[in-house]
């Protein structure tokens, strides 16, 4: 099967900046894919560089098998693109419902286009309201609808959840849940980490414009693994606890005055460890059940 | 429907609902209302002098309060008046995609940046022609509600197609301000620009090289340098420069930057 979106060697310089370094990239069709970074990371240069809006400095990419001509162009997969970049572009002058007929225009859809995705984004209220006049999360919920119209194949989302409210966010992930059950691929940036976790399939992490981590299923699930977490008087005292864990079945790492213990039962009776560690004269000053979220290992690997 | 219709539909009812038409309208509504005004107070030499300052200006204009008068002035109007307007205009059609944010939304359509190009192109000369003609229909109807003396079809004839030539000629001297306002994302660029070229064309014209430079044979073609005629290379200039507007505009449009 064609991988929704494949990027090879995807570099851009600005000057002697890297915006974005070396980026491969494979997405497979049906699947969310998150894409995290900090401020500046280079996550919009890539994803301009996706659509074309930018062209790259070396490398390529091809989205649902086409390639991407950054001189823009009707034989690109752009009838099968849905994208939203940068916030919602919008002419604050048109209404709602205008916006909705251009689009149905440009892209040549049947008349029942707009009033589907007008349900289906809650904007019927908002229908003769001028896009300049509308909040930030229903400007964000229109552009969501301009990027859903055509029912796209490949939707690709730059902060989609930008300026919702929390009821909101969780509205647009179930649709982004829903399309991807459809066989939708959705390729997201956000800097909402918790809903990316709730969300995507598999998570890539770019940090000063290169892709320094791709987490699947399983890293995400790794993530999420609880650890008992020992922290003792003194290095002699953790090596100790260390070797008494080991003699006893428990694997557990040293690290200076703290001592990890990942395994099932060390973390669901940790009075075990404490009867243990206390009969080989180690006991720990603290013992906490920890667990990493991905907000906590964005951190790590970015240097937060 | 062909793409380029589908883009060109779009564009005008983009402009249909912002106010930039019913502003321009505006500005070629009142232009000729002083052209009128002035006609009215140099008709009668002791009300000139009862307005003062007023008076002397319409005297100093130098026009005659008759058809030929008002016509030369609707000329005058458009000769000077165009670059600005349609400067304008150009500045709003082409920058306002990038002021908005909605550049990058027109720019991955299954309708490529050349259609879209195109029709904006289209629009702008299409609102330019018709500003024109409004501003000719305003006039005239002004002149037959002041009774102005004078009036032999060709006389009215001549006014009319001497400034729709003059505007006609300037659509093409316009494009370069299209490009400037999509490569700087914005207006005031742009309409700096204008402003240059239009002082640029003032000075072209008082050195005798009206003709040459795109931007001033609009007012040779008005008839507003007696002594400098246009030839080929007059139109070829002001093709040329249309021509070379276009594509630096296209260019730009396509180019790898244009949605950063």
């Amino acid at each position: 099967m064609t991988a929704a979106i494949v990027a090879r060697g995807l570099t851009r310089l600005f000057g002697d900046l890297r915006a974005v370094d070396s980026v491969d990239l494979s997405i497979a069709p049906g699947t969310i894919y998150g894409f995290l970074g900090r401020n500046g990371a280079g996550k919009t240069t890539l994803i301009r560089m996706m659509l074309g809006l930018i062209g790259p400095t070396s490398g390529e990419v091809s989205l649902l098998g086409k390639p991407v001509d950054s001189r823009g162009g009707s034989s690109g997969p752009w009838k099968r693109v849905g994208y939203l970049v940068d916030g919602p572009g919008l002419y604050p002058e048109l209404t709602t419902a205008e916006h909705l007929e251009i689009a149905t225009a440009y892209r040549r859809l049947p008349r029942e286009a707009a009033p589907t995705i007008t349900e289906r984004l809650a904007l019927g209220a908002y229908l003769h309201v001028r896009a300049g006049q509308l909040s930030m999360g229903n400007r964000q919920r229109l552009g969501l609808a301009l990027a859903l119209i055509h029912e796209p194949e490949l939707l690709i989302l730059d902060e989609p959840t930008n300026g919702m409210d929390p009821a909101g966010v969780v509205e647009i992930r179930f649709l982004l849940l829903e399309l991807a059950r459809r066989g939708t691929t959705v390729f997201m940036s956000t800097h909402i980490v918790t809903e990316l976790a709730r969300t995507a399939d598999r998570i890539g992490i770019i940090d000063s414009g290169r892709l320094i981590q791709t987490l699947d299923h399983r890293g995400l699930q790794e993530l999420g693994r609880p650890r008992l977490t020992l922290t003792m008087g003194s290095d002699g005292l953790a090596t100790r606890a260390t070797a008494a864990l080991a003699a006893h079945g428990y694997p557990a790492i040293g690290q200076g005055t703290t001592v990890t213990c990942v395994d099932r039962r060390a973390w669901t009776s940790p009075e075990t460890i404490a009867t243990i560690l206390v009969h080989a004269q180690a006991p720990p000053r603290s013992m906490a059940v920890e667990q990493d979220t991905l907000e906590d290992h964005f951190l790590q690997i970015t240097g937060g | 429907m062909t793409d380029f219709g589908i883009a060109l539909a779009v564009e005008v009812r983009k402009a249909s609902r912002s106010r930039v038409p019913a502003i321009t309208i505006f500005v070629f509504t009142v232009a000729p209302a002083v052209g009128a005004l002035f006609m009215y107070v140099a008709a009668d030499p002791n009300r000139a002098r009862r307005l003062g300052l007023l008076g002397q200006k319409a005297q100093l204009s130098g026009l005659s309060a008759d058809w030929a008068g008002m016509l030369t002035f609707a000329a005058q109007v458009v000769a000077v008046g165009s670059l600005l307007l349609f400067a304008f205009i150009a500045t709003w059609l082409f920058g306002r995609e990038f002021v908005d944010g909605t550049a990058r939304y027109l720019m991955a359509l299954p309708i490529s940046r050349t259609t879209i190009v195109a029709a904006k192109s289209s629009l702008l000369a299409m609102w330019a022609t018709l500003l024109t003609l409004w501003l000719v229909a305003v006039t005239i109807l002004l002149g037959w509600l002041m009774d102005l003396p004078g009036w032999t079809t060709a006389t009215g004839a001549a006014g009319a197609i001497h400034i729709l030539v003059s505007a006609v000629l300037m659509i093409p001297a316009i494009m370069p301000i299209a490009y400037v306002a999509s490569r700087t994302r914005g207006y005031l660029p742009a309409l700096a620009t204008a402003l240059g070229l239009l002082a640029v064309a003032q000075i072209a014209a008082v050195l005798g090289w009206g003709a040459y430079l795109p931007w001033s044979i609009p007012a040779v073609a008005a008839g507003l340098a007696p002594d400098q005629h246009l030839g080929v290379a007059s139109f070829a200039a002001t093709l040329g420069v249309g021509a070379i507007g276009t594509a630096a505009t296209l260019h730009w449009w396509r180019g790898p930057v244009a949605g950063l």
